[in-house]
Protein backbone atom coordinates (compact mmCIF):
# COMPACT_ATOMS: atom_id res chain seq x y z
CA UNK A 1 0.00 0.00 0.00
CA UNK A 2 1.06 3.26 -0.72
CA UNK A 3 2.09 5.35 2.12
CA UNK A 4 1.77 9.11 1.27
CA UNK A 5 3.94 11.47 3.29
CA UNK A 6 2.10 12.94 5.91
CA UNK A 7 5.06 14.72 7.50
CA UNK A 8 3.97 18.11 4.99
CA UNK A 9 0.20 18.46 6.30
CA UNK A 10 -0.10 18.20 10.21
CA UNK A 11 -3.08 16.56 11.05
CA UNK A 12 -5.34 19.06 13.31
CA UNK A 13 -5.91 17.89 16.75
CA UNK A 14 -9.23 18.80 18.24
CA UNK A 15 -9.75 20.21 21.80
CA UNK A 16 -10.86 17.39 24.35
CA UNK A 17 -15.09 17.28 23.17
CA UNK A 18 -15.07 20.07 19.79
CA UNK A 19 -15.03 19.24 16.51
CA UNK A 20 -12.63 20.92 14.34
CA UNK A 21 -14.79 22.27 11.19
CA UNK A 22 -13.36 21.75 7.98
CA UNK A 23 -14.78 21.25 4.42
CA UNK A 24 -14.55 17.51 3.76
CA UNK A 25 -12.61 15.83 0.67
CA UNK A 26 -9.86 18.17 -1.12
CA UNK A 27 -10.17 21.22 -3.21
CA UNK A 28 -9.96 19.27 -5.95
CA UNK A 29 -12.88 17.23 -5.48
CA UNK A 30 -15.10 20.34 -4.97
CA UNK A 31 -13.90 21.73 -8.35
CA UNK A 32 -14.66 18.07 -10.01
CA UNK A 33 -18.14 18.16 -7.85
CA UNK A 34 -19.87 21.25 -8.57
CA UNK A 35 -18.27 21.90 -12.14
CA UNK A 36 -20.49 18.39 -12.42
CA UNK A 37 -23.26 19.95 -10.90
CA UNK A 38 -22.87 22.97 -12.91
CA UNK A 39 -23.22 20.79 -16.45
CA UNK A 40 -25.96 18.92 -15.31
CA UNK A 41 -27.83 22.55 -14.39
CA UNK A 42 -27.42 23.03 -17.59
CA UNK A 43 -28.75 19.83 -19.14
CA UNK A 44 -31.71 20.15 -16.84
CA UNK A 45 -32.23 23.80 -18.01
CA UNK A 46 -32.00 22.90 -21.81
CA UNK A 47 -34.66 20.11 -21.04
CA UNK A 48 -37.48 22.46 -19.36
CA UNK A 49 -36.52 24.94 -21.88
CA UNK A 50 -37.49 22.19 -24.58
CA UNK A 51 -40.41 21.02 -22.83
CA UNK A 52 -41.78 24.07 -22.50
CA UNK A 53 -41.82 24.36 -26.61
CA UNK A 54 -44.01 21.13 -26.80
CA UNK A 55 -45.50 20.73 -23.18
CA UNK A 56 -48.25 18.58 -24.87
CA UNK A 57 -45.49 15.73 -26.47
CA UNK A 58 -43.78 15.72 -23.24
CA UNK A 59 -46.80 15.17 -20.86
CA UNK A 60 -47.95 12.66 -23.12
CA UNK A 61 -44.46 10.65 -22.92
CA UNK A 62 -43.76 11.36 -19.67
CA UNK A 63 -47.30 9.53 -18.79
CA UNK A 64 -45.51 6.34 -20.55
CA UNK A 65 -42.68 6.12 -17.59
CA UNK A 66 -42.79 3.77 -14.76
CA UNK A 67 -43.21 6.15 -11.79
CA UNK A 68 -43.24 3.38 -9.11
CA UNK A 69 -39.53 1.96 -10.62
CA UNK A 70 -38.09 6.03 -10.31
CA UNK A 71 -39.62 5.85 -6.74
CA UNK A 72 -38.17 2.57 -6.01
CA UNK A 73 -34.38 3.95 -7.42
CA UNK A 74 -35.06 6.76 -5.12
CA UNK A 75 -35.19 4.75 -2.10
CA UNK A 76 -32.08 2.98 -2.81
CA UNK A 77 -29.83 5.75 -3.57
CA UNK A 78 -31.41 7.94 -0.25
CA UNK A 79 -30.40 4.88 1.57
CA UNK A 80 -27.34 4.19 0.14
CA UNK A 81 -26.50 7.61 1.04
CA UNK A 82 -27.45 7.54 4.17
CA UNK A 83 -25.03 3.95 4.71
CA UNK A 84 -22.62 5.96 3.23
CA UNK A 85 -22.72 8.92 6.00
CA UNK A 86 -22.59 6.51 8.52
CA UNK A 87 -19.26 4.36 7.20
CA UNK A 88 -18.07 8.12 6.87
CA UNK A 89 -18.30 8.98 10.70
CA UNK A 90 -17.64 5.09 11.62
CA UNK A 91 -14.37 5.16 9.44
CA UNK A 92 -13.10 8.45 11.87
CA UNK A 93 -13.42 6.59 15.15
CA UNK A 94 -11.55 4.00 16.22
CA UNK A 95 -14.06 1.64 18.31
CA UNK A 96 -16.36 1.77 15.09
CA UNK A 97 -14.15 1.64 12.29
CA UNK A 98 -14.61 -2.57 11.55
CA UNK A 99 -18.32 -1.39 10.63
CA UNK A 100 -16.99 0.85 7.68
CA UNK A 101 -15.89 -1.50 4.99
CA UNK A 102 -19.82 -3.46 5.90
CA UNK A 103 -21.31 -0.08 5.44
CA UNK A 104 -19.99 0.55 2.22
CA UNK A 105 -20.53 -2.71 0.73
CA UNK A 106 -24.27 -1.42 1.68
CA UNK A 107 -24.01 1.31 -0.35
CA UNK A 108 -22.21 -0.29 -3.20
CA UNK A 109 -25.42 -3.23 -2.65
CA UNK A 110 -27.55 -0.37 -3.17
CA UNK A 111 -26.08 0.78 -6.30
CA UNK A 112 -26.76 -2.42 -7.71
CA UNK A 113 -30.09 -2.99 -6.96
CA UNK A 114 -30.54 0.61 -9.06
CA UNK A 115 -28.76 -0.47 -11.36
CA UNK A 116 -31.05 -3.82 -11.96
CA UNK A 117 -33.72 -1.71 -11.67
CA UNK A 118 -32.75 0.66 -14.53
CA UNK A 119 -32.27 -2.37 -16.47
CA UNK A 120 -35.73 -3.43 -16.36
CA UNK A 121 -36.98 -0.17 -16.84
CA UNK A 122 -35.35 0.64 -20.27
CA UNK A 123 -35.68 -2.88 -20.96
CA UNK A 124 -39.56 -2.44 -21.22
CA UNK A 125 -39.00 0.69 -22.67
CA UNK A 126 -36.74 -0.72 -25.86
CA UNK A 127 -39.85 -3.67 -25.75
CA UNK A 128 -42.48 -1.32 -26.25
CA UNK A 129 -40.09 -0.30 -29.12
CA UNK A 130 -39.58 3.48 -27.25
CA UNK A 131 -35.86 4.78 -27.99
CA UNK A 132 -33.87 7.50 -27.80
CA UNK A 133 -35.14 8.60 -31.31
CA UNK A 134 -38.72 8.08 -30.88
CA UNK A 135 -39.15 11.22 -29.60
CA UNK A 136 -37.52 14.84 -28.40
CA UNK A 137 -38.80 13.66 -24.84
CA UNK A 138 -37.32 10.31 -25.06
CA UNK A 139 -34.25 11.41 -26.46
CA UNK A 140 -34.04 13.77 -22.86
CA UNK A 141 -35.00 10.50 -21.29
CA UNK A 142 -32.69 8.18 -22.17
CA UNK A 143 -29.59 10.42 -22.25
CA UNK A 144 -30.04 11.93 -19.09
CA UNK A 145 -30.54 8.56 -16.80
CA UNK A 146 -28.10 7.13 -19.26
CA UNK A 147 -25.23 9.94 -18.11
CA UNK A 148 -26.61 9.82 -14.85
CA UNK A 149 -26.22 5.89 -14.71
CA UNK A 150 -22.67 6.62 -15.68
CA UNK A 151 -21.80 8.92 -12.68
CA UNK A 152 -23.61 5.98 -10.55
CA UNK A 153 -20.98 3.68 -12.08
CA UNK A 154 -18.03 5.84 -11.73
CA UNK A 155 -19.66 5.97 -7.94
CA UNK A 156 -19.57 2.94 -7.17
CA UNK A 157 -15.78 2.42 -8.62
CA UNK A 158 -14.81 5.19 -5.96
CA UNK A 159 -17.18 3.25 -3.14
CA UNK A 160 -15.47 0.23 -4.12
CA UNK A 161 -12.01 2.44 -3.51
CA UNK A 162 -13.75 3.80 -0.35
CA UNK A 163 -14.48 -0.20 0.90
CA UNK A 164 -10.56 -1.12 0.30
CA UNK A 165 -9.42 1.84 2.76
CA UNK A 166 -11.94 0.87 5.33
CA UNK A 167 -10.43 -2.85 5.21
CA UNK A 168 -7.11 -1.73 5.78
CA UNK A 169 -5.63 -2.63 9.44
CA UNK A 170 -3.44 1.04 10.04
CA UNK A 171 -5.17 3.88 10.30
CA UNK A 172 -5.85 6.00 7.59
CA UNK A 173 -3.33 8.62 6.10
CA UNK A 174 -4.57 12.28 5.48
CA UNK A 175 -4.46 11.95 2.06
CA UNK A 176 -6.68 8.82 2.45
CA UNK A 177 -9.50 9.93 4.95
CA UNK A 178 -9.46 13.31 2.43
CA UNK A 179 -10.48 11.24 -0.46
CA UNK A 180 -12.92 8.78 1.58
CA UNK A 181 -14.63 12.34 2.48
CA UNK A 182 -14.19 13.27 -1.08
CA UNK A 183 -15.69 9.94 -2.69
CA UNK A 184 -18.41 10.00 0.37
CA UNK A 185 -19.65 13.44 -1.27
CA UNK A 186 -19.76 12.40 -4.92
CA UNK A 187 -21.89 9.67 -4.09
CA UNK A 188 -23.95 12.24 -2.48
CA UNK A 189 -24.03 13.99 -5.50
CA UNK A 190 -25.10 11.50 -7.46
CA UNK A 191 -28.12 10.94 -4.99
CA UNK A 192 -28.53 14.16 -5.37
CA UNK A 193 -28.95 14.75 -9.22
CA UNK A 194 -31.25 11.76 -8.81
CA UNK A 195 -33.90 13.45 -6.75
CA UNK A 196 -33.85 16.37 -9.10
CA UNK A 197 -33.97 13.70 -12.40
CA UNK A 198 -36.74 11.94 -10.96
CA UNK A 199 -39.35 14.84 -10.49
CA UNK A 200 -37.96 16.15 -13.47
CA UNK A 201 -38.46 13.43 -15.69
CA UNK A 202 -41.11 11.28 -14.30
CA UNK A 203 -43.24 13.79 -12.02
CA UNK A 204 -43.34 17.14 -13.22
CA UNK A 205 -46.23 18.72 -15.83
CA UNK B 1 33.33 17.77 -13.67
CA UNK B 2 29.80 19.21 -14.66
CA UNK B 3 27.13 16.51 -13.03
CA UNK B 4 24.16 15.89 -14.58
CA UNK B 5 20.34 14.69 -13.63
CA UNK B 6 18.80 11.57 -14.99
CA UNK B 7 15.87 13.84 -16.77
CA UNK B 8 16.87 15.44 -19.92
CA UNK B 9 14.14 18.36 -19.40
CA UNK B 10 14.93 19.83 -22.86
CA UNK B 11 13.22 16.71 -24.40
CA UNK B 12 10.83 16.28 -21.83
CA UNK B 13 9.67 20.15 -23.13
CA UNK B 14 9.96 19.75 -26.53
CA UNK B 15 7.85 16.63 -26.41
CA UNK B 16 5.37 18.18 -24.53
CA UNK B 17 5.52 21.34 -27.16
CA UNK B 18 4.42 18.64 -30.10
CA UNK B 19 1.11 18.77 -28.27
CA UNK B 20 0.75 22.10 -28.31
CA UNK B 21 1.90 21.66 -32.30
CA UNK B 22 -1.05 19.05 -32.34
CA UNK B 23 -3.71 21.44 -31.51
CA UNK B 24 -2.55 24.71 -33.70
CA UNK B 25 -2.38 22.36 -36.78
CA UNK B 26 -5.83 21.15 -35.58
CA UNK B 27 -6.77 24.79 -35.89
CA UNK B 28 -5.18 25.69 -39.11
CA UNK B 29 -6.20 22.18 -41.04
CA UNK B 30 -9.50 20.94 -39.77
CA UNK B 31 -10.87 24.59 -39.18
CA UNK B 32 -9.54 27.16 -41.37
CA UNK B 33 -8.55 24.81 -44.37
CA UNK B 34 -11.35 22.01 -44.35
CA UNK B 35 -14.68 23.67 -42.13
CA UNK B 36 -14.56 20.67 -40.05
CA UNK B 37 -14.65 22.03 -36.63
CA UNK B 38 -18.45 21.94 -36.46
CA UNK B 39 -18.99 18.26 -38.53
CA UNK B 40 -21.36 18.73 -41.21
CA UNK B 41 -24.73 17.06 -40.29
CA UNK B 42 -25.18 13.84 -40.07
CA UNK B 43 -28.87 14.43 -41.69
CA UNK B 44 -27.32 15.42 -45.01
CA UNK B 45 -27.89 13.81 -47.87
CA UNK B 46 -25.20 12.10 -49.67
CA UNK B 47 -25.01 14.29 -51.97
CA UNK B 48 -25.44 17.70 -50.26
CA UNK B 49 -22.35 15.96 -48.09
CA UNK B 50 -20.66 15.15 -51.17
CA UNK B 51 -20.80 18.64 -53.22
CA UNK B 52 -18.76 20.01 -49.57
CA UNK B 53 -15.85 17.49 -50.86
CA UNK B 54 -16.18 18.66 -54.00
CA UNK B 55 -16.04 22.09 -53.32
CA UNK B 56 -13.23 22.45 -51.29
CA UNK B 57 -11.07 19.46 -52.89
CA UNK B 58 -7.83 21.27 -52.55
CA UNK B 59 -7.77 22.44 -48.95
CA UNK B 60 -9.24 19.26 -47.48
CA UNK B 61 -5.96 17.64 -49.33
CA UNK B 62 -3.57 20.36 -47.89
CA UNK B 63 -5.50 20.11 -44.19
CA UNK B 64 -4.99 16.40 -44.42
CA UNK B 65 -1.40 16.56 -45.02
CA UNK B 66 -0.99 18.77 -41.91
CA UNK B 67 -3.22 17.57 -39.52
CA UNK B 68 -1.40 13.31 -40.58
CA UNK B 69 1.82 15.27 -39.85
CA UNK B 70 0.94 16.71 -36.59
CA UNK B 71 -1.46 14.31 -35.15
CA UNK B 72 0.74 11.86 -34.63
CA UNK B 73 2.57 13.78 -31.86
CA UNK B 74 -0.01 12.72 -29.56
CA UNK B 75 2.34 9.64 -29.21
CA UNK B 76 5.33 12.01 -28.33
CA UNK B 77 3.32 14.20 -26.12
CA UNK B 78 1.04 11.73 -24.26
CA UNK B 79 4.74 10.04 -23.31
CA UNK B 80 5.89 12.83 -21.94
CA UNK B 81 2.88 12.90 -19.23
CA UNK B 82 4.16 8.37 -19.04
CA UNK B 83 7.28 9.20 -17.95
CA UNK B 84 6.20 11.25 -14.97
CA UNK B 85 3.78 8.38 -14.40
CA UNK B 86 6.41 6.37 -14.55
CA UNK B 87 7.85 8.51 -11.56
CA UNK B 88 4.92 8.91 -9.35
CA UNK B 89 4.20 5.04 -9.40
CA UNK B 90 5.59 2.39 -7.15
CA UNK B 91 6.84 -0.87 -7.88
CA UNK B 92 5.69 -2.48 -11.14
CA UNK B 93 4.54 -0.27 -13.32
CA UNK B 94 0.82 -1.07 -13.86
CA UNK B 95 0.13 2.45 -14.75
CA UNK B 96 2.66 3.42 -16.90
CA UNK B 97 2.10 0.66 -19.10
CA UNK B 98 -1.46 1.03 -19.27
CA UNK B 99 -0.67 4.58 -20.19
CA UNK B 100 2.02 3.35 -22.71
CA UNK B 101 -1.14 0.67 -24.23
CA UNK B 102 -3.53 3.50 -24.58
CA UNK B 103 -1.48 5.81 -26.11
CA UNK B 104 0.21 3.44 -28.76
CA UNK B 105 -3.23 2.78 -30.18
CA UNK B 106 -4.62 6.24 -29.44
CA UNK B 107 -2.26 8.65 -32.18
CA UNK B 108 -3.72 5.92 -34.28
CA UNK B 109 -6.97 6.90 -34.19
CA UNK B 110 -5.78 10.34 -34.36
CA UNK B 111 -3.89 9.79 -37.66
CA UNK B 112 -6.72 7.86 -39.45
CA UNK B 113 -9.04 11.18 -39.14
CA UNK B 114 -6.89 12.80 -41.61
CA UNK B 115 -6.10 9.76 -43.42
CA UNK B 116 -10.11 8.95 -44.05
CA UNK B 117 -10.79 12.29 -44.90
CA UNK B 118 -7.94 12.33 -47.22
CA UNK B 119 -9.20 9.29 -49.40
CA UNK B 120 -12.13 10.48 -49.67
CA UNK B 121 -10.78 14.28 -51.42
CA UNK B 122 -9.04 11.67 -53.53
CA UNK B 123 -11.02 11.19 -56.07
CA UNK B 124 -14.54 12.92 -55.01
CA UNK B 125 -16.16 13.66 -58.44
CA UNK B 126 -16.37 9.75 -59.40
CA UNK B 127 -16.83 8.29 -55.86
CA UNK B 128 -20.06 7.07 -55.23
CA UNK B 129 -21.94 9.47 -52.44
CA UNK B 130 -23.39 7.04 -50.68
CA UNK B 131 -19.68 5.46 -50.01
CA UNK B 132 -18.44 8.90 -49.32
CA UNK B 133 -21.59 9.41 -46.79
CA UNK B 134 -20.24 6.04 -44.58
CA UNK B 135 -16.58 6.93 -44.96
CA UNK B 136 -17.46 10.57 -43.46
CA UNK B 137 -19.53 9.44 -41.06
CA UNK B 138 -17.10 6.70 -40.41
CA UNK B 139 -14.78 9.49 -39.42
CA UNK B 140 -16.64 11.26 -37.25
CA UNK B 141 -17.17 8.16 -35.23
CA UNK B 142 -13.71 7.73 -34.89
CA UNK B 143 -12.94 11.27 -33.64
CA UNK B 144 -15.70 10.95 -31.07
CA UNK B 145 -17.15 7.41 -30.64
CA UNK B 146 -13.80 6.20 -29.61
CA UNK B 147 -13.44 8.70 -26.24
CA UNK B 148 -12.93 5.54 -23.69
CA UNK B 149 -9.51 4.94 -24.24
CA UNK B 150 -8.81 8.94 -23.80
CA UNK B 151 -11.23 8.50 -20.44
CA UNK B 152 -9.24 5.47 -19.17
CA UNK B 153 -6.31 7.39 -19.93
CA UNK B 154 -7.65 10.56 -17.89
CA UNK B 155 -8.31 8.25 -14.67
CA UNK B 156 -4.97 6.57 -15.04
CA UNK B 157 -3.45 9.72 -14.84
CA UNK B 158 -5.95 11.26 -11.86
CA UNK B 159 -4.57 7.66 -9.99
CA UNK B 160 -1.15 8.42 -10.84
CA UNK B 161 -1.13 11.70 -9.18
CA UNK B 162 -3.02 10.57 -5.88
CA UNK B 163 -0.67 7.55 -5.18
CA UNK B 164 2.41 10.03 -5.95
CA UNK B 165 5.15 9.37 -3.39
CA UNK B 166 7.19 11.87 -4.50
CA UNK B 167 8.12 15.04 -2.21
CA UNK B 168 7.43 17.29 -3.35
CA UNK B 169 4.58 15.95 -5.44
CA UNK B 170 5.04 16.35 -9.14
CA UNK B 171 1.23 17.68 -9.63
CA UNK B 172 -0.86 19.46 -7.52
CA UNK B 173 -4.09 17.07 -6.43
CA UNK B 174 -6.48 19.70 -8.24
CA UNK B 175 -5.39 18.14 -11.28
CA UNK B 176 -6.50 14.57 -10.61
CA UNK B 177 -9.61 15.45 -9.86
CA UNK B 178 -9.75 17.12 -12.96
CA UNK B 179 -8.59 14.30 -15.15
CA UNK B 180 -11.50 12.38 -13.49
CA UNK B 181 -14.17 15.32 -14.34
CA UNK B 182 -13.08 15.39 -17.86
CA UNK B 183 -13.10 11.50 -18.08
CA UNK B 184 -16.78 11.95 -17.34
CA UNK B 185 -17.22 14.84 -19.39
CA UNK B 186 -16.32 13.44 -22.72
CA UNK B 187 -18.94 10.46 -22.18
CA UNK B 188 -21.83 12.20 -24.17
CA UNK B 189 -19.68 11.40 -27.41
CA UNK B 190 -20.50 8.34 -27.74
CA UNK B 191 -24.57 9.21 -27.56
CA UNK B 192 -23.59 9.99 -31.76
CA UNK B 193 -24.63 6.33 -32.69
CA UNK B 194 -28.25 6.93 -31.71
CA UNK B 195 -29.51 10.31 -33.16
CA UNK B 196 -29.09 11.79 -36.83
CA UNK B 197 -30.16 15.59 -34.86
CA UNK B 198 -30.27 17.27 -32.15
CA UNK B 199 -28.05 17.67 -29.32
CA UNK B 200 -26.28 14.39 -29.71
CA UNK B 201 -25.69 14.13 -33.03
CA UNK B 202 -22.04 14.13 -33.87
CA UNK B 203 -22.62 17.81 -34.88
CA UNK B 204 -24.79 18.47 -32.02
CA UNK B 205 -23.58 21.14 -28.97
CA UNK B 206 -23.40 17.84 -26.44
CA UNK B 207 -22.22 15.66 -28.17
CA UNK B 208 -19.19 17.38 -30.10
CA UNK B 209 -18.83 20.66 -28.67
CA UNK B 210 -18.40 19.85 -25.11
CA UNK B 211 -16.72 16.98 -25.52
CA UNK B 212 -14.17 18.99 -27.99
CA UNK B 213 -13.70 21.71 -26.00
CA UNK B 214 -13.19 19.53 -22.58
CA UNK B 215 -11.08 17.30 -24.47
CA UNK B 216 -8.53 20.20 -25.78
CA UNK B 217 -8.96 22.42 -23.00
CA UNK B 218 -7.46 19.60 -20.87
CA UNK B 219 -5.09 18.72 -22.90
CA UNK B 220 -4.06 22.68 -22.63
CA UNK B 221 -4.16 22.13 -18.68
CA UNK B 222 -2.09 18.75 -18.43
CA UNK B 223 0.49 20.91 -20.68
CA UNK B 224 0.59 23.80 -18.47
CA UNK B 225 0.88 21.78 -15.50
CA UNK B 226 3.49 18.84 -17.10
CA UNK B 227 5.61 22.14 -17.46
CA UNK B 228 5.56 23.17 -13.83
CA UNK B 229 6.43 19.63 -13.51
CA UNK B 230 9.10 19.29 -15.23
CA UNK B 231 10.52 22.78 -13.77
CA UNK B 232 9.57 21.27 -10.20
CA UNK B 233 11.20 18.05 -10.27
CA UNK B 234 14.26 19.28 -12.22
CA UNK B 235 15.14 21.39 -9.15
CA UNK B 236 14.41 18.25 -6.90
CA UNK B 237 16.47 16.12 -8.90
CA UNK B 238 19.11 19.31 -8.77
CA UNK B 239 19.16 19.26 -4.83
CA UNK B 240 19.60 15.55 -4.93
CA UNK B 241 22.65 15.57 -7.21
CA UNK B 242 23.69 18.25 -5.47
CA UNK B 243 24.35 20.22 -8.08
CA UNK B 244 21.77 23.28 -6.89
CA UNK B 245 23.72 23.63 -3.39
CA UNK B 246 27.24 23.75 -5.30
CA UNK B 247 25.30 26.88 -7.03
CA UNK B 248 24.33 28.66 -3.42
CA UNK B 249 27.91 27.73 -2.58
CA UNK B 250 29.54 29.22 -5.20
CA UNK B 251 27.28 32.22 -4.79
CA UNK B 252 27.86 33.32 -1.17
Amino acid sequence: MVTLPDAEVAPRTPRPGRRVPHVPGEPGAWIFILGDMCVFAVFFSVYLIQRGHDPGLFAHSQGELNRNLGALNTIFLLVSSLLVVLAVRAIREESLRHLASRLFLGAIGCGGCFIVVKAFEYHEKLAAGITPATNDFFMYYFVLTGLHLFHLLFGMAVLTVLWRFARQEAPLSHYKLAFVEGGACFWHMVDLLWIVLFPLLFLVR
Amino acid sequence: MTRRIEMDSGLMKAALWTGVALVAAMILSQGILMHFIGPPSPDLTAQELAQKFINRTGEIRVGCLIMCMFWGFWATWSMAITVFIRKMEKGYPILTYCSIALNGGGYVFFILIPMTWAVIAFRPETLDPAIMQIMNDWVWFDYLFTWPPFAVWMVIIGLAILKDHNVPALYPRWVAYLNFWCAILIFPAGLIVFFKTGLFAYDGVGAFWMPFFVFFGWMVAMTLTTFQAITRHRRTLEVKAGIAADTSARAL
